[in-house]
């Protein structure tokens, strides 16, 4: 030590600033943690997941399940419960409805409707919380009454109904959210799906990454992973084989890159994958080996399902950039938006256009209220007559002619694709009498049924 | 919170309903299914054999027939369960046992043993030692039987097939015939005394011809085989028996 060194007990003692440092990491790791589980997030994602993932559902029940329901689940199944109890369960614990349940084949068809429905029910996001459970414990039920027809392709679909059942996924694209619209004024509350904390979210997205992480290790500790070869028996396996690779792939150094291929895209898909500037790219290698395996294996559901869960990972700004993306390009194709004036005074007229703003999903109608003078000048400009307008709901057509009424209710239905399935009957001819006669009912007393309008501007209509 | 609070427990609710509902149906299944499984069945019934075999054998008194029906009842146990190495261990100690029961006369306890430990040498797939037995049986029934004893029969049928499989084990082509002949002189002894017999047209004939048909075809004797089948299949026809050929 030279003399011009302190020494060290003269040193003030780090101590103090270390732990500040250190509470501040912890606090800023606590800031963090909180932030990936709670942070109130769009629930898009997860409504999205929801339906694609009920279709695939509903295909497992009625494609492959229904077919051979008394092979599986019937009084003379395979392996009837009792015996399924005493050789399969043991002494562990199964939930199961079913077995719960008189010992009579009706009980059992009838929960699988119940499951059926109940899946529709969460797929169209109709009380989605509690048909989300419902399917989630009819699904349990089913796989503990016969668990020689599962894999992990159904224990996959189980967690994540769960997942559904714990998340907020009937908060968008869902009935729950348009009969809740119904009740509220998009003037106050918007068009924006409620904000929620992400947490069942997160718990899919963890859960996809161990799954990936699993078979990743596990593969790793295989000879043929190892040396290579390992997708060139994979895509033999007999059992499970769909299409046949072509012969010109039948290459050592292909099925090498395929095999270690495999393995560096199972590693990127729960590592790479939480790095935002490489997210996408690892998706992208993700789809194609899953597409590449539903090619050539024959695994139901499991590919899909898998593929499905990475729309979890997109970022909420990005789906609606992507969304954006696409009425822009709509609106390329087929034109503007379609003018629709309504009543702004009539409490009753703003929530219809709330309800048909949520439906119309790709933008193709344009609502203006022709009470506010903010509009005064486009309204003008678009020959709106004001005394037609105070007595019904008008929709300009391309050529610039206003549809009244029932009439232009009849023609949003043409231009807004989720209500296409209504369309047909609104052209019935007694349909149509009735329907108009109704509406000039309910137009003339518009006022007296929920009242008029506060003072909230409806000029700006925004998604 | 309160909701919330309310959602869990009606899940929980829920649950333990359903497990609560399922657990005594389950224990009976299980129960049940321990009472009635074969493997456990098996088990319980030649440890419980094994027990009476036991007794009978530390049991002071002179207890001989005991001894030989608890032993063959421990003996048929432990062949249901495969355990043919020990059941022929029993059969060995019942001929030590039935040998000399009876003096100068037919012994039909000592050839029952007998028939029995050539059946477990059989399902030991030891056909020599098989042939041992029954070639035994065959000088026991000649000597103390009538000639034309359909018990007789029986031994040089066994016999005959015997000196087959024994062939069908051998790797020359020179031993295997050898084997085959031997097979085919029993089995046509075994044919001859049930015509003198006249049963001639029996199942028991039914079999012998089957197993000649064997012999000459493997003998490349394909006119006797053939014509060997077709009387085994009229008989079988005759007694509307399903029978394919081997």
């Amino acid at each position: 030590m030279t003399p011009s060194q302190s020494a060290p007990a003269e040193t003030p003692t780090p101590l103090p600033q270390t732990a500040a440092v250190r509470d501040k990491r912890i606090d800023k790791w606590l800031e963090n943690w909180n932030r990936f589980w709670f942070e109130p997030t769009t629930p898009v994602a997860m409504a999205l997941f929801r339906i694609f993932f009920g279709i695939i559902l509903l295909e497992n029940m009625l494609i492959h399940l229904l077919p051979d329901f008394d092979l599986y689940y019937g009084k003379n199944s395979l392996i009837p419960i009792n015996d399924m109890m005493s050789l399969y369960w043991h002494s562990s614990y199964y939930f199961d409805l079913m077995a719960a349940l008189p010992d009579n084949d009706k009980y059992i068809y009838g929960l699988f409707w119940v499951m059926v429905a109940a899946t529709v029910m969460m797929t169209l996001g109709l009380y989605t919380r509690v048909s989300s459970w419902v399917t989630f414990l009819l699904l349990m039920s089913f796989g503990a009454h016969f668990q020689l027809n599962q894999n992990a392709g159904d224990n996959y679909l189980r967690l994540a109904t769960m997942c559904l059942a714990l998340s907020n996924a009937g908060d968008a694209f869902s009935l729950d959210n348009l009969i809740r619209a119904t009740r509220q004024d998009w003037r106050e509350t918007g068009f924006g799906a409620r904000l929620s904390a992400p947490w069942a979210q997160r718990l899919l997205q963890i859960q996809i990454c161990i799954a990936y992480g699993h078979t990743w290790y596990s593969k790793m500790e295989g000879k043929m992973w190892n040396d290579g070869t390992a997708v060139y028996y994979a895509v033999r396996y007999d059992d499970l084989m769909r299409f046949p690779v072509p012969h010109f792939f039948d290459q050592l150094p292909v099925y090498m890159i395929l095999t270690w291929g495999t393995l560096a895209i199972e590693f990127a898909l729960f590592t790479f994958i939480w790095w935002r500037p490489a997210r996408y790219w690892v998706m992208a290698t993700g789809i194609a080996l899953h597409l590449g395996i539903e090619y050539c294996m024959n695994l139901p559901m499991f590919e899909w399902s898998f593929m499905l869960t990475y729309l979890l990972f997109i970022y909420p700004e990005d789906l609606t950039r992507s969304w954006n993306w696409v009425k822009a390009k709509i609106r390329e194709r087929f034109g503007e938006p379609y003018r629709l004036a309504f009543d702004g005074s009539c409490i009753l007229c703003i929530r219809t256009i709330g309800l048909i703003h949520r439906l119309d999903i790709f933008g193709r109608i344009k609502p203006i209220d022709f009470t506010d003078k903010d509009n005064d000048a486009e309204l003008t400009e678009a020959k709106l007559d004001r005394e037609r307008a105070q007595k019904e709901i008008l929709l300009q057509k391309r050529d610039g002619d206003w549809l009244g009424g029932f009439k232009a209710f009849r023609r949003i239905s043409l231009r807004t694709p989720l209500l296409w399935p209504l369309a047909p009957i609104l052209f019935i001819p007694i349909v149509s009498f009735f329907a108009e006669l109704i509406y000039k009912a309910i137009a003339a007393n518009r006022k007296l049924i929920l009242g008029s309008s506060s003072k909230v501007s409806s000029s700006k209509v925004s998604s | 919170m309160t909701a919330t609070i309310f959602k869990i427990l009606l899940l929980l609710a829920i649950f333990v309903t359903v497990l609560g509902a399922t657990y005594p149906k389950q224990r009976a299944a299980i129960q049940e299914e321990q009472a009635t499984n074969y493997d456990n069945a098996l088990v319980h019934d030649s440890m419980r054999a094994q027990a009476q075999y036991e007794a009978a054998l530390k049991s002071t008194t002179e207890n001989t027939a005991e001894r030989i029906a608890t032993g063959n009842a421990y003996a048929a146990a432990l062949t249901s369960q495969q355990r043919f190495e020990e059941a022929a261990k029993i059969y060995q100690d019942q001929l030590a046992l039935t040998w000399g029961l009876v003096n100068n006369a037919y012994n039909e306890k000592w050839a029952d043993a007998s028939m029995h430990l050539a059946g477990a040498h059989r399902n030991l797939d030891n056909q020599p030692a098989a042939l041992v037995c029954y070639d035994s049986v065959l000088k026991h029934d000649q000597q103390f039987l009538p000639a034309n004893d359909p018990r007789i029969v029986r031994d040089l049928n066994n016999i005959g097939l015997m000196h087959y499989l024994i062939g069908m084990g051998k790797s020359e082509a020179l031993d295997r015939k050898n084997e085959f002949k031997t097979s085919r002189d029993y089995l046509e002894q075994a044919l001859s005394m049930l015509e003198k017999n006249n049963q001639g047209n029996t199942a028991k004939a039914s079999a012998t011809l089957w197993n000649l048909f064997l012999t000459c075809r493997d003998l490349d004797d394909n006119a006797a085989a053939n014509q060997y089948r077709v009387r085994a299949q009229t008989i079988d026809k005759s007694l509307n028996r399903v029978c394919r050929e081997p």
